[in-house]
């Protein structure tokens, strides 16, 4: 009899990834572990990021603070409307998780947690966008909801169906679904998308190719053995590189474009960030011409493209808490 | 339209805008879930999709156990994992049994 292999071992056994603790099938499953399956399922850390633009956005749009039940009330919308989209994503895109090390994982995957059935994934995911439907509906405004909406949709229909598979481009155009929560933001406080709020969601636009194809150039092998058609999957190095320099050129302009609305100070702050990222990306383009001339010497200089991934990270971060933090002071604006 | 609405009698239009309000997002949801379900219940129908249910290293060949394969260092065995994409493994004997899906 041959004994069942895992595919991905990298957890050892007895921890949580582990494939021979989950559940026999038909087994009954412990209500912890169905929680913590699904709560995976909407993957927090990439919420947590969201929401990170989310609040600077609303005190711009306030040039303060807005009312404390406002703010919960949209960061737990948006949470939920982030947590449907990503927990529909990982319905879909189940067959390439189990493929991908990064993913494989995941509570939907077989030879991972596989605590969730697809079909409770799906419930979930649809239970959640409705309540951020409504959450954001009856306790925000409907135009918050709609934006809200249009991104779960956005995020499930043009990236993970229609782009994710097929176009080097899907991250790209895809990603303009984690720019929404700016604008959800901005409309739950003054019931319009103005101006600021489409700066705010270009910059997110343009910051999001550099920060995934980092990650990307880290995991190509994944990515291919996924055939999912990545930049750094279907370009050289240098290539995209040399693309994530542009963009990261444009996010800075973009980060400009801003100081009529937020001011001289929030300028300053965001012309100091704009030049730490641009040296690392630099950094990066000249790492990958590096191990291109000298690929087959020993200790010829790894690209480490994780460091523009952890560095854009701290990058966004800062730059909308500098966004927060110009919106309420009382000076430094024209 | 204001005209329409204000004389309409009573406080039906509300009810009605009400229970809309309501019913719409879970609508639109059902109706988004339950057209992904159709369609992806078995992703390996679906153009572009792979099977879910396929160990991928479970074995080298289709219909042939992979020998030791505990013996391959980690990084090995992912890629081989790829290698084998697409050699419909899910259909050998030795396929990881299904959930209860």
């Amino acid at each position: 009899m041959i004994t069942p292999t895992r595919a991905f071992p990298a957890a050892s056994p007895g921890a949580p990834g582990h494939w021979q603790s989950a559940p026999p099938p038909g087994g009954r499953r412990p209500a912890g572990t169905i929680a913590r399956g699904l709560v995976a399922l909407t993957k927090p850390r990439i919420i947590e990021l969201l929401l990170v633009t989310t609040v600077p956005a609303m005190l711009l749009a306030q040039r303060g603070v807005p009312p404390l039940r406002l703010v919960l009330v949209t960061l737990i919308g948006g949470t939920l409307a982030a947590g449907s989209a990503n927990t529909i994503n990982c319905y879909i895109d189940r067959d390439i998780d189990a493929v991908m090390k990064r993913t494989a994982r995941r509570p939907l995957v077989v030879g991972g947690q596989g605590t969730i059935k697809p079909w409770e994934a799906l419930a979930w995911g649809a239970v959640l966008g409705a309540g951020a439907t409504l959450l954001l509906g009856l306790m925000a405004n409907w135009l918050a909801a709609s934006l809200a909406d249009t991104a779960i949709l956005f995020y499930i229909f043009v990236y993970t169906l229609l782009l994710k598979r097929r176009s080097p481009a899907n991250i790209v155009i895809g990603g303009a679904a984690g720019c929404f929560p700016v604008l959800v933001g901005w409309a739950a406080v003054t019931g319009t998308v103005a101006l600021p709020a489409v700066v705010l969601f270009a910059v997110i636009f343009l910051w999001t190719p550099p920060h995934f194809w980092a990650l990307a150039m880290k995991f190509r092998k994944d990515y291919a053995a996924a055939n999912v058609p990545m930049l750094p999957v279907v370009a050289s190095p240098a290539t995209v590189a040399r693309k994530i320099l542009w963009y990261s050129y444009a996010m800075v302009a973009a980060t400009l474009a801003l100081i009529p609305f937020a001011g001289w100070i929030y300028g300053v702050l965001a012309a100091a960030l704009g030049v730490w990222f641009l040296v690392e990306a630099h950094g990066l383009d000249a790492r990958v011409r590096a191990a291109d001339t000298a690929p087959e010497l020993d200790g010829a200089p790894s690209p480490a493209p994780m460091r523009l991934f952890h560095l854009s990270i701290a990058y966004l971060t800062l730059l909308f808490a500098a966004v927060a933090v110009t919106a309420l002071l009382p000076w430094g604006r024209w | 339209m204001n005209g329409v609405i204000a004389q309409s009698p009573s406080g039906a239009w509300s009810s009605g805008a009400a229970i809309f309000t309501t019913v719409f997002p879970m609508l639109l949801f059902i109706v988004v879930a339950g057209a992904l379900y159709i369609l992806y219940t078995k992703p390996e129908v679906a153009p572009g999709h792979r099977s879910v249910t396929r160990p991928i290293s479970y074995t080298s060949v289709p219909g042939q156990p992979t020998t030791d394969v505990s013996a391959t260092p980690v990084a090995d065995r992912s890629e081989t994992s790829a290698a084998e994409d697409g050699t419909g493994a899910a259909e050998s004997v030795n396929a990881e049994p299904k959930g209860d899906e």
